[in-house]
């Protein structure tokens, strides 16, 4: 969905920046207090290297030295780059923007949420079987509940994300990462056996293989 | 090093442009390590790098789903397999010591200070 994006979109996006920034769940930084150790993203360092190099070499040639540019990059970043950048603020909005106009590639489920909805999903079909791939890493796959009545399916269970409770000098940075109970809602094709349905854990993602019944499988029709 | 040089470095280590996504992190941090979680899912091991050059933390992924023969997709929510994000690593930590783990599809990277960079306590003497 890359090709889309547009100046107009980009422009979009910089508007709804404005537009969000008093939603607190999406701006870390209003609750940050201390930036001494300090995870910024690669553009951020970038920008700095940009923008702060001349200084430093200058300042190292003067001092006769090799320019260690490096290390005054360290301490720049360390000053300028704070945890949900600006570049990682347009990458999200990005990212949403690309989540709502795919809608008009693929028709979007009655029951997709707004936004993105945890666990993200991606649905195939084949001839014998519709597959749902559930792209929920970290949780004990006994704690899932999967359950399939009259062709809707529904996941359900509960991340932690690991974060510890507020310890002793913790300070979280960066908390994306959904924690929670969750519970995704798809309607399937009503010829899917719930009997036969199988699911299956690996590496995060959740297969969940729903069979056909057998006469609902396509059938070649002689003519006569 | 001028500008021009560094424009130059940097133009030769960016890779192809492929559609990545950025995958959701926690950061978080005590008195001796930071530790970041990623949600990787469907990346095994063998398709996961995690690099440090040049004080940049760079994680690299690519999911791998054993899809059935012949299966046309429906409805897709996540659209590229490949998630790559990078970090700036501040001179406090101790990049070599940095240990990395993946589990269920979250990646989790701890990154231990520095000792001299642990806070202590400084006496006070009187006198």
């Amino acid at each position: 969905m890359r090709s889309i994006r547009s100046p107009q979109i980009r422009l979009l996006s910089l508007l709804k920046l404005i537009a969000d920034k008093n939603r607190s769940e999406h701006h870390p930084r209003g609750r940050l207090t201390r930036v001494p150790y300090v995870f910024a993203s690669e553009q951020t360092a970038r920008f700095n290297r940009y923008t702060l190099n001349v200084g430093a070499a200058r300042r190292a040639m003067a001092a006769g030295g090799n320019p260690t540019d490096q290390e005054d990059l360290n301490m720049f970043t360390t000053l300028t780059g704070f945890p949900g950048s600006l570049f990682d603020e347009l990458d999200r909005i990005q990212r949403e923007m690309d989540g709502s106009f795919s809608e008009r590639g693929l028709p979007s489920s009655i029951r997709a949420a707004a936004g993105r909805g945890f666990p993200p999903l991606n649905v195939g079909t084949t001839p014998e079987a519709m597959e749902v791939f559930v792209f929920v890493p970290g949780v004990d796959s006994s704690g899932l509940e999967i359950s399939l009545d009259k062709g809707v399916l529904t996941i359900a269970g509960t991340r932690d994300d690991g974060i510890p409770e507020g310890g002793e000098r913790l300070d979280v940075y960066k908390r994306e990462r959904f924690h929670g109970a969750f519970k995704r809602v798809i309607s399937l094709s009503e010829d899917v056996d719930p009997a036969q349905v199988k699911a299956d854990y690996r590496d995060g993602v959740l297969r969940i293989t729903a069979p056909r019944r057998a006469r609902a499988q396509p059938q070649r029709i002689e003519v006569k | 090093m001028n500008d021009k040089n560094v424009k130059k470095q940097e133009q030769q280590q960016t890779p192809k442009p492929v559609a990545t996504l950025l995958p959701d992190v926690d950061v978080w941090e005590d008195a001796a390590v930071i530790t970041l979680t990623a949600d990787l899912p469907g990346v095994s091991n063998k398709g996961l790098s995690v690099r440090v050059d040049n004080d940049t933390l760079l994680v690299d992924g690519d999911a791998t789903l054993d899809m059935p023969e012949g299966m046309e997709a429906v409805y897709a929510e996540v659209r590229t397999p490949h998630f790559r994000r990078s970090f700036a690593l501040s001179r406090e930590l101790d990049a070599a010591r940095i240990d990395a783990k993946l589990k269920d599809g979250v990646l989790t990277i701890t990154i231990p200070k520095a000792e001299t960079a642990k806070p202590h306590r400084i006496e006070v003497r009187s006198g």
